[in-house]
């Protein structure tokens, strides 16, 4: 066991685990001292953080190598886009534990939360750090079981089968995960992110077999990433977890899969162009799929969870144009990639908050139930409509920045291609969809922001108004108000503040050119934004207003719900396959060809009841009454004699217990002479 | 001549045998009795262990029948790892068995099993293993059958006709290799002699299969795996931790002992025998998964997951490989400790509370919560999760399928223990999740805490701690089983 590089990466890996147990024994005596304590945890790793970055950046960021851990190593390694991605999980945490400590007010078992919290938060931080794929699965594992235990917390029957679904896809995106590492460990022979890229430059075996890992490993981070089609458990988890864990889940878990989706785009398929559009394929269908659900939702977290299947396509779309995209224009792609992630974390870290703020205080997440919410609240409508704006990509709001980005790549892509009709048009049909996306987000943006914010609650707004100006505390406030200012801050002057970030990703996805400079205030880029939201306040005005709302038996306009039952791919899918079909047909070989020998043996030695004992096989209802009768088993004669052998439990060697002995002996020698009866007949007459 | 060497199998079957007329029926002073003698033997295995190499050859009637006993690297391994685990159970089996009437005939056949396991691990030739072999099957018999239920008496015998069925296959084998060895001492590499196996070499595959599936049935290979869900769970927690725990890796090392020490692997490998051994483990594995999916019955699902893990150490075995051979000496042990303290934690849960189906657990964890915590981290070691044990081993057995004589098979077997693990997910999280979330309308005024007391959870937390950490510090124990392996794998 030793180590080797700056220990202090370790520390901060391990400091919220400590911090979780310590804060967990706090937490038995007192539990304000508990909340305080784990936000000075996130705080303390915040600053670790970016000390460590500050004062190492950029030329000798550390490193952190435990070898013989796990028979393998423990190793990390900060480079930029780890400490960008560190920073914002520590300052997720931050947010969300401060604000955390008024949302549970009520609850139960707030212990246990904040113990499964903090591992979570020292997973994340781990699969950030990691520079071996061994060392992202260790953590990513613990992430995932941690992770469990904040979805499920409020322990309703909904939330249970939610989890069930979360923990399901956790496990098969764990073991798939793993296999994929199998492979690439077997074929490359390293398990280190940072020389996969050159493994592969030297492999020269079948490429076939790289590409079913790139799957495996696609399948196990695309789970935790909600990707589509595995983004299931999204729709489900957000929703009843409680909002600090759907921030979490939502704004960093995600990412942590987005981070592996990264490692498979830009260090095994480095400019693969087959890759690139699977990617972009894959993103491009989980873009409009989420979105689409989004508009159809009448649950807020819901309308969120699948914003986020639908942002998380536009970020794996990037990833896929890293690999097409002309060298050149490398960096629209890899900065547009790292600024969607960065700002959807901090939009969904908002907008869940917020989203939090109206169950803790209404505990309904029903649009038709907290309309009107917003009305008479002018920190929630303000910090609402900030994280509107930037999710929408309306120019000066950070959003736009990286939607542009990612906008551009297809753009370039539609010229560059133009003599390749097919690939042109495929371009071209991933272009419109992206700006149809952008015009369906403004949409379900609107509608949401419209009703909290704008309409009247036809019911019960006296109730709503009622929370005015109590709705929050000053602290929670504070967070919420600093997380909103962040979204035009950093879309004001992108040159500034959001390419710098981008920056500092480019190394970790292996961009070599200089970087390509676009006018975001160049009609160009402002064209797509524009014209996402001019697509996107028609279909408000055309399909929410109109398909979406109907009036129900009091003369109120209300959402319904319209979505055909018949496209959920997870109850109509996933769940028969895996939870009925699949076991069924399991357990139909495993019993039938179990049994052979049994079967054979009742078939062939019918009428010696000494050798039943091959095949009984008990009614598990007769056998517990039997039990209870304690009676003599007549039927089986041979059986119950030797059964009498009960006695020598009660410690003297009865004659019986000999009887055992030699009939188990007899019946040993028998079989030994028939082999060995064989054998001789085979060896001396063969 | 090491005549200490006698000591770990005299001593507890002696003190076993005078058990009754030393404690005089008194509960304290039998458990003060089977504590000093376990405690005691299970120093002397490990200062055994610890002394390095040393043989004892007596009672020598002709050459193949002899008592020879000898503690190289791979006895020293299995003798430790039993004497651990039955020093563990030891402690747990006093607050189980209080309550019944027969403590006396259990502990006593608890003592005596433990020196015929320390026997078969120490053995050094042919005829000793199947002596200590055919003794634990006799000695474990009265455990089995110990509620005295119909129902338990029928699994009894279920268990031993099994056991002597493939202990009468194994010495078929056994005598093939008595015939055509040039010795039958446990020699690596093998013993069999191609001069004189000439023109029979058609048998030896058919031999090893013999031998394998023959010994296999204490490791619960298919087909002979049958009477496991019908003994398990009508057997006492502590004889079921013992007999997933040690009995079946008694099994194990006769098996490796047998392929590597007798027939070498030189002989199997690449013979229709393997593949076929190959595909029989994996389709172990994937059934005794899938049937502990299905189960209902908590120690009917703990026993068909041992069905499917021991599959994954057989697996490891035929494959004759270094790598796949250090993985499956590491479940050996991971698997060891993991199932032991699950069937620990099952059977507390059964003796506390009556609880016997899985469905019953709803909540248990909060009644419960040292036992469910020990189980929740023995489980997810089971399923693999890292920096468990159990990850390090199915990432060792994994890695030698892939990379081993027969790629596709091989790689089909590591995706095969994906999809057990996948299973293995299936039963064992569902549980501790019910257990820990029982639901938004549990009613905790009426809960009752039931944790046992500290002979219960204090091995339980030992277990569950061993289950864990050497996960995470694994390299001296791999250093010691590559040293056994480069021995015999060429």
């Amino acid at each position: 066991m030793t180590f080797s590089g700056n220990p202090s990466l370790l520390v901060l890996v391990f400091w919220p685990i400590i911090g979780a147990v310590a804060g967990y024994i706090v937490g038995r005596f007192n539990k304000n001292y508990r909340d305080y304590f784990a936000s000075f945890v996130a705080a303390t790793t915040f600053l670790g953080i970016a000390a460590i970055a500050l004062t190492s950046w950029p030329a000798n960021l550390p490193y952190f190598e435990w070898s013989a851990f796990m028979g393998f190593r423990m190793y990390f390694r900060l480079d930029g886009f780890r400490v960008v991605y560190g920073v914002i999980a520590a300052f997720m945490w931050m947010a969300t534990t401060i604000f955390a400590r008024e949302y549970f007010a009520h609850y139960r078992n707030r212990n246990r939360y904040t113990f499964f919290s903090m591992i979570t938060f020292g997973a994340t931080l781990g699969v950030f750090f990691s520079a071996d794929l061994l060392t992202t699965f260790l953590f990513f594992e613990i992430m995932s079981f941690a992770s469990y235990v904040l979805v499920v917390h409020d322990e309703k029957p909904a939330t249970i089968d939610a989890a069930r679904t979360y923990v399901a896809v956790a496990v098969i995106g764990g073991l798939s995960l793993l296999f994929g590492i199998f492979i690439i460990s077997h074929t490359l022979q390293t398990t280190e992110i940072a020389m996969l890229y050159s493994a592969i430059q030297a492999y020269e075996g079948d490429p076939g077999i790289l590409y079913l890992a790139g799957a495996f490993l696609l399948v196990g981070f695309g789970g935790k990433a909600g990707m589509y089609p595995l983004h299931i458990w999204l729709p489900n988890a957000h929703p009843v977890a409680p909002a600090p864990a759907s921030a979490l889940l939502s704004g960093i878990l995600t990412k942590a899969g987005v981070f592996g989706i990264i490692i498979i785009g830009a260090l095994i398929f480095n400019r693969n162009f087959g890759w690139g559009v699977l990617m972009v394929s894959i993103g491009g269908a989980g873009m409009i799929t989420g979105a689409m659900l989004a508009l159809f939702s009448t649950d807020l977290k819901r309308t969120l969870a699948y914003s986020s299947v639908s942002q998380i396509g536009f970020i794996i779309l990037g990833v896929g144009m890293q690999a097409i995209i002309d060298p050149y224009y490398t960096s629209l792609a890899v900065h547009g990639t790292m600024l969607h992630m960065v700002n959807h974390s901090l939009i969904k870290l908002l907008l869940f908050m917020l989203a939090g703020v109206v169950m803790m205080n209404t505990h309904e997440l029903n649009l038709n139930k907290i309309r009107g919410f917003g009305r008479g609240k002018p920190l929630f409508t303000f910090a609402f409509l900030m994280g509107t704006m930037s999710i929408i990509g309306v120019p000066f709001w950070s959003g736009y920045v990286s939607k542009t980005l990612l906008h551009e790549t297809l753009v370039y892509h539609v010229w560059q291609f133009q003599y390749y009709s097919w690939w042109s048009s495929y371009f071209t049909i991933m272009e419109v969809l992206f700006t149809l996306t952008g015009g369906l987000t403004t949409a379900y943006m609107i509608k949401i922001f419209v009703c909290l914010c704008v309409e009247k609650n036809p019911v019960c707004q006296a109730k709503m108004a009622g929370y005015n100006k109590r709705y929050l505390s000053r602290t929670s406030s504070a967070v919420i108000l600093v997380c909103a200012l962040l979204m035009p801050a950093l879309g004001l002057i992108p040159y500034r503040f959001m390419i710098p970030i981008a920056a500092m990703a480019q190394d970790f996805m292996l961009m070599t050119v200089p970087a390509y400079e676009i006018n975001f205030l160049a009609w160009i880029s402002l064209r797509g934004a524009l014209a996402s939201i001019f697509i996107g306040s028609i279909i408000y005005a055309l399909i929410v207003r109109v398909c979406l709302m109907s009036k129900d038996e009091h003369g109120h306009m209300v959402y319904i719900y319209a979505w055909p039952s018949y496209l959920d791919i997870e109850r109509k899918i996933y769940r028969p396959l895996l939870a009925v079909a699949l076991p069924f047909a399991g357990a139909l070989v495993a019993r039938s060809v179990g049994s052979l020998l049994p079967a054979a043996a009742a078939k062939t030695f019918r009428g010696f009841n000494l050798f039943r004992a091959f095949w009984i096989r008990e009614n598990e209802a007769a056998q517990i009454a039997a039990d209870k009768e304690q009676a003599e088993h007549k039927t089986h004669a041979e059986l119950a004699h030797i059964a009498q052998a009960a006695h020598i439990l009660n410690m003297r060697f009865s004659g019986d217990f000999f009887k055992v002995v030699f009939s188990s002996l007899a019946y040993s020698l028998l079989v030994f002479f028939i082999g060995f009866a064989i054998v001789q007949i085979v060896v001396f007459t063969g | 001549m090491s005549f200490w060497l006698l000591i770990p199998i005299l001593l507890p079957i002696a003190a076993g045998a005078a058990l009754p007329a030393v404690t005089g029926g008194k509960r304290g002073r039998l458990q003060v009795y089977v504590a000093a003698v376990v405690a005691a033997n299970t120093v002397i295995a490990l200062a055994i262990a610890n002394a390095g190499y040393a043989g004892l050859r007596v009672l020598e009637i002709t050459p193949v029948i002899n008592l020879f006993l000898r503690t190289d690297d791979l006895a020293r391994f299995f003798l430790v790892l039993a004497s651990l685990l039955w020093l563990a159970v030891t402690f747990y089996a006093f607050a189980y068995i209080e309550r019944e009437a027969k403590d006396a005939a259990f502990f006593r056949f608890f003592l005596m099993s433990y020196g015929a396991v320390a026997g078969a691990a120490m053995s050094g030739n042919l005829f000793t293993l199947y002596l200590f072999y055919e003794l634990i099957t006799l000695l474990t018999y009265p455990l089995v059958v110990y509620s005295g239920t119909p129902a338990a008496m029928k699994a009894g015998v279920k268990y031993l006709m099994y056991s002597f069925f493939g202990a009468g296959l194994a010495l078929v084998a056994f005598v093939f290799v008595a015939h055509f060895g040039v010795t039958t001492d446990f020699t690596p590499g093998g013993v069999l002699d191609r001069a004189l196996l000439a023109g029979n070499e058609g048998l030896l595959p058919f031999m090893f299969l013999l031998a394998f599936l023959g010994l296999g049935v204490k490791a619960y290979i298919w087909p002979l795996f049958d009477w496991v869900p019908a003994s398990y769970p009508l057997a006492p927690a502590p004889a079921a931790a013992l007999f997933s725990g040690v009995v079946s890796k008694v099994a194990v090392l006769a098996i490796i002992r047998t392929t590597f020490y007798l027939f070498g692997a030189d002989f199997i490998f690449g013979t229709w025998v393997q593949t076929a051994l190959i595909a029989i483990t994996m389709f172990t594995v994937f059934s005794g998964s899938m049937l502990a999916y299905k189960e209902k019955l908590f120690a009917r699902r703990l026993a068909y997951s041992s069905v499917s893990q021991l599959s994954y150490v057989l697996f490891g075995i035929i494959l004759l490989n270094p790598l796949a051979f250090l993985g499956a000496l590491l479940h050996v042990v991971f698997h060891g400790i993991i199932k032991t303290a699950l069937f620990l934690c099952a059977g507390a849960v059964s003796r506390k509370t009556g609880k016997t189906y899985v469905y019953e657990l709803r909540g248990i964890g909060k009644a419960m919560p040292i036992t469910m915590w020990c189980f929740t981290l023995a489980a997810l070691a089971l399923v693999g999760i890292p920096p468990t044990g159990g990850f390090i081993s199915k990432w060792h057995l994994a890695m030698g399928g892939i990379t081993s004589n027969h790629p596709t098979l091989g790689f089909v077997g590591a995706g095969m223990l994906m999809v057990s693990a996948m299973l293995t997910a299936g039963y064992l999280v569902s549980i501790f999740a019910a257990a820990f979330f029982p639901g938004h309308n549990y009613d905790y005024k009426k809960l009752v805490n039931t944790e046992p007391g500290k002979l219960m959870t204090v091995p339980l937390i030992i277990l569950a701690a061993l289950a864990i950490l050497p996960g995470m510090f694994p390299a001296s124990l791999i250093e010691y089983i590559n040293g056994i392996a480069n021995v015999i794998i060429q």
